[in-house]
């Protein structure tokens, strides 16, 4: 059979391929070529082969920021996975048991993610800082009291989505597993633990991927929320990236060359995931 | 085959489960509830797309600035009349952003960019996961590193390249969207073909059909749940995205909805908040409307499935 | 030198009194040329007014002028994406020496053209690498608004400090009057039947706001630095400053604080909205600028104000007060494309030409957009409208020294502004110690050396 199917490359994969190369390849071959440049525009550039890489790491770049960076958006990462995989599962499985409402409660959890990043930040911050201002504090005044308001206002907008892709899992298990453990006298706990579960574990896979790249390249919320305050200790990766795109004359280049060396750290955390869950899978 | 199709599409017993489940009122209560603050954000957005602009950010959690408790009746409903802007605010976002042209320019785009998602990308996950080659092995893994890559690395690269293919135009962008949005796509629908047992297609294949009868007949049909899924999230992403469109597109002819929206902001800061808000408010009623129409396929999709098998 | 800037100014005026008949005559053989025109515009709330002038001139001359607004805070993005495209911009905003700097490999040498020569104040226009590199089309001003009305009837009360506005002519009498305004407000509402709440706006530190204190008040102390050391104190900037003038930075600031009724320790809330206090008339004094002008008279808005309730005076700030006008400046210079084609360029000029000197191009720019032009075509009927700009022009022809944009030398602004805002935030919410101001200087004056040596090493 692979061999009939293989005919059909031309039909199954030539479009997606050609528009993938347009879309996505070519501007990220591009993109790793002007990391060794120092360029103002894409069509202005010189080489000056490793020396943004080097330059990274020298005094001006604010490395322990940098650093700082990188572990709290790691940090940030891990606890956003949990928190938005083990809600949005939960929902997803109460939200599947037919209760009075479902649609309804369905619409308002996926409701957060309908308007952009930006925008629904800015209405947070609202809420928190009129909430704490009654303490004196705003949701900068620490790095983990940002910390926290991220978290909350990211998991707010991805629980929903990641509601979605549990609920299309759940309602893909074959209804006759259920049926004979059923008849086998399972609980639902063990239910829970031998059926769904494991039958569950492609979609979580899905999600626990999503949510790790997300983390990762979160920028939005970010910048509206706490811009990196306070003294940039809430900073997360993509701000950094973009603070040494802008916010440094002629370090384009380096900006360039420090995303590069995030997406290669996260393609290897994205990688190792993705092979541990997958091997779980049945 | 057809017990087998049956085995895995048939609905499940959790997703149908009968109405006034074991307490179902109480998780009924509850989820009301949560439901209500889980939306809250955005009812206040709603409340002050009907205010002026001086009330938004002062009082944004009430309707009026006086205190109905401590500065009386009299002036608290002044406060509100004050502040109240009826719907002004709506249309001068309607008029100020040429929100129906831009609504209809991002529907197009919308529409056509998910289209070609859904039809290429589940074709290209089917023979991804079926051939087993090198080239899909690393066709894959570069989806999942398009996933990965900050968009600030490949934005300047991107609309050079889309720039000098000629697609700064609502069809050319959907091509763009196909390469940028497969990445999710070819990687979502390859976690689902993945479940769907074998056994099926080879019975289809020795029937006489041919790889594309054999997909579009037996693999589509299963994996309809999939693809409404994939569809909303593919068109949600693509109705909010700003960034993308704004460095392709000629925006001096076509302007999506996200892109309009940013013309409200001025240089130095100042923003019509008011304006804003309402144009939003227009601009996530398309995106409902799709994900109730779509909750319900959902459910028919496989039932429909069953039925067939 | 500090008067250098306040004489350039009024001789512009004189000068360009002069000028208007040349003007005419010129008109006469105009060359729109063959090429083609494509700006890249940088203030989104005139789009529409650019749009409609590029047609008007595409309908008279046949030439295709193309205009493209950038969403606002995504200039720089959109000219470095626009840039690289096969049909680049041909005119484009350049608006200080790091600027020109970065994008000198684009910039065409204006020295001599028709907009070199026209300019009212060529002290503006940025220079780099021995080349003009872009010409102010427009200049602002900035100062501390203030609400006539209320101001006015505060000075008629019989304990105020002063009787009447024009008493307030330095820092320590701006001071005592907000003070005693701000610690007098309830007896000033009960009397003018006002709804004040403080003296000074909240004085946000959030991003949205804060560039008035880290960048707009950052100004005066730099700028008496640079007058100081002798050097042009708008374009030039210095490697390493010392900071001179912080602790009259520090008690202007202190002012802003002390006297407004903002919870000092959430200043970066986000939650204040300094417009809107001063709009609804809970605050009298109000540090911004003329931009401002057309937000605060907008009525859909809801604020209570009328043009006449509205003045802008110095930011006094106890160096040479008898002397100081409003802060003017700009960052709206307009370069041409070096990359573009020779054809392309001197239709752009021509355009460009026509805009600053046909009667449709200066009604437009003038009355529509609300600009205060920086040319010697615009005179008599086309002379500013917006009041505060006004008010800065008066201020220089009473014999006043326009305070010049020093920060427009400031190196790697956003990342230099941000360090002082982080500082300031500390500062005032720690209850103002010295300990903290000392925070503050560190970021301000080490912060500049450190930037500047980043942003000018190879």
């Amino acid at each position: 059979m692979e061999k009939t199917i293989k005919r059909y490359f031309p039909l199954f994969m030539l479009p997606t391929m050609l528009a993938f190369v347009v879309g996505f390849l070519a501007p990220f071959a591009y993109g790793v070529f002007l990391s060794f440049c120092k360029f103002t525009t894409v069509t202005n550039w010189k080489w000056v082969g490793f020396s943004n890489y080097l330059k990274m790491f020298s005094k001006g770049a604010d490395v322990d920021v940098f650093v700082h960076a990188l572990w709290y958006t790691s940090l940030f990462t891990v606890v956003t996975v949990l928190i938005i995989n083990v809600a949005a599962f939960a929902i997803a499985m109460v939200l599947t048991k037919g209760i009075r409402g479902t649609n309804l409660f369905r619409t308002a959890f996926f409701l957060p993610n309908l308007i952009g990043g930006i925008v629904l930040s800015y209405v947070w911050l609202m809420l928190f800082n009129s909430v704490l201002q009654n303490y004196h504090m705003t949701i900068t005044s620490t790095p983990w009291s940002a910390f926290w308001g991220m978290v909350v206002v990211v998991s707010w907008q991805q629980i929903g989505y990641m509601m979605i892709i549990y609920i299309a899992g759940i309602q893909n298990i074959p209804g006759e597993m259920i049926e004979a453990a059923k008849i086998d006298g399972a609980n639902s706990h063990q239910m829970l633990r031998y059926i769904t579960i494991p039958t569950l574990a492609p979609t979580s896979t899905i999600c626990t991927f999503l949510t790790l790249t997300n983390g990762f390249k979160l920028f939005d919320q970010n910048l509206a929320l706490t811009g990196g305050s306070p003294n940039r200790m809430s900073e997360l990766l993509a701000l950094n990236i973009f603070q040494t795109m802008y916010g440094m004359q002629g370090w384009q280049g380096v900006g360039q060359a420090k995303a590069v060396l995030f997406f290669l750290l996260v393609a290897a955390i994205a990688l190792v995931q993705n092979k541990i869950s997958r091997s779980r899978e049945v | 085959m057809s017990a087998q199709m049956k085995t895995k599409v048939k609905r499940s017993e959790t997703a149908s489960g009968p109405r006034g489940t074991k307490h179902g009122w109480i998780w009924t209560t509850i989820f009301g509830v949560i439901s209500l603050i889980w939306i809250s954000p955005l009812l206040i957005v709603l409340l002050n797309s009907f205010k002026r602009k001086a009330f938004i950010f002062k009082n944004p959690f009430s309707i009026s600035r006086y205190s109905l408790i401590s500065d009386g009746f009299e002036k608290w409903k002044n406060g509100i009349e004050k502040a109240f802007f009826g719907v002004q605010n709506y249309s001068n976002g309607i008029q100020r952003t040429n929100f129906w042209s831009a609504f209809g320019c991002s529907l197009f785009i919308t529409i056509f960019s998910v289209a070609a998602i859904l039809l290429f990308c589940s074709m290209t996950a089917w023979f991804v996961v079926r051939v087993h080659t090198f080239y899909t092995k690393l066709f894959y893994v570069l989806c999942l590193f398009s996933m990965i890559v900050p968009f600030q690395m490949v934005m300047f690269t991107l609309s050079k390249f889309a720039n000098m293919m000629h697609l700064g135009n609502p069809v050319g962008i959907v091509i763009v969207y196909l390469g940028f949005g497969a990445g999710l796509a070819v990687f979502m629908f390859t976690g689902f073909v993945k479940s769907i047992s074998i056994e099926i297609e080879e019975a289809a294949m020795i029937d006489g059909c041919t790889p594309v009868q054999t997909f579009f007949k037996v693999v589509l049909p299963i994996m309809k749940p999939t693809v409404v899924t994939v569809a909303i999230l593919e068109a949600m992403w693509v109705w909010n995205d700003y960034l993308l469109p704004y460095l392709v597109l000629d925006i001096n002819k076509y302007k999506t909805i996200p892109i309009a929206v940013q013309f409200l902001k001025q240089s130095h800061g100042t923003i019509d908040w008011g304006a804003m808000m309402a144009v939003l408010v227009l601009a996530i009623i398309p995106i409902v409307i799709l994900y109730i129409f779509a909750q319900k396929y959902i459910i028919e999709g496989v039932l429909a499935g069953a039925v067939k098998g | 030198m500090k008067k250098f800037l306040s004489i350039a100014m009024s001789a512009a005026m004189v000068a360009s009194m002069m000028t208007t008949a040349a003007v005419a005559d010129e008109a006469d053989d105009f060359d729109p040329g063959t090429g083609k025109v494509y700006y890249l515009n940088f203030k989104p709330e005139v789009d529409q007014q650019w749009q409609d002038l590029a047609a008007a001139y595409t309908e008279e001359y046949g030439v295709e002028v193309n205009v493209l607004t950038a969403a606002s805070g995504e200039y720089e993005t959109t000219l470095q994406s626009e840039m690289a495209k096969s049909n680049a911009p041909t005119i484009f905003n350049c608006g200080n020496t790091s600027g020109a700097e970065t994008w000198d490999d684009y910039t065409y040498d204006l020295t001599g053209t028709w907009l070199d020569e026209h300019s009212a104040n060529k002290e503006f226009n940025v220079s780099y690498n021995g080349k003009l590199s872009s010409v102010a089309y427009c200049y602002e001003s900035f100062g501390i608004i203030y609400n006539k009305t209320i101001l006015e009837g505060y000075c008629g009360m019989d304990n105020a400090v002063v009787s009447s506005i024009d008493e307030i002519n330095s820092f320590d009498k701006l001071l005592e009057v907000a003070t005693d305004i701000n610690s007098r407000i309830d007896e000033i509402n009960d009397e003018l039947g006002t709804e004040l709440t403080e003296a000074f706006v909240g004085s946000g530190l959030d991003s949205g706001n804060s560039w008035r204190y880290s960048g707009h008040l950052a100004n005066m102390p730099l700028y008496y630095e640079f007058v100081d050391d002798g050097i042009d104190p708008v374009t030039d900037g210095e490697a390493t400053i010392k900071g001179t003038y912080l602790d009259n930075f520090r008690k202007v600031w202190d002012m802003y604080v002390d006297t407004s009724a903002a919870d000092k320790a959430t200043l970066d809330s986000g939650t204040l909205s300094a417009a809107d206090e001063f709009g609804l008339g809970e605050a009298v004094f109000y540090q911004n600028g003329d931009w401002e002008y057309s937000t605060l008279m907008n009525e859909d808005n809801g604020y209570d104000l009328t043009a006449d309730d509205l003045g802008m005076m110095p930011i006094y700030f106890g160096v040479d007060d008898e002397n100081e006008g409003l802060c003017s400046g700009t960052e709206n210079c307009w370069a041409i494309n070096a990359k573009a084609s020779e054809e392309d360029i001197q239709s752009s000029l021509a355009f460009l030409q026509w805009v600053v000197s046909s009667d449709e191009g200066r009604k437009v720019t003038n009355e529509d957009m609300g600009l205060t032009m920086n040319f010697d075509t615009y005179t008599g009927d086309f002379a500013s409208v917006n009041p505060f700009g006004a008010a800065a022009q008066e201020l220089v022809a009473e014999g006043k020294t326009a305070v010049g944009w020093a920060f427009n030398a400031t190196p790697n602004v956003d990342t230099w502004r941000q360090g002082v805002v982080d500082a300031l935030i500390a500062y005032t919410a720690n209850g103002q110690t010295d300990e903290d101001w000392d925070g503050v200087v560190s970021a301000f004056v080490d912060g500049w050396n450190e930037q500047w040596e980043l942003a000018h090493a190879e």
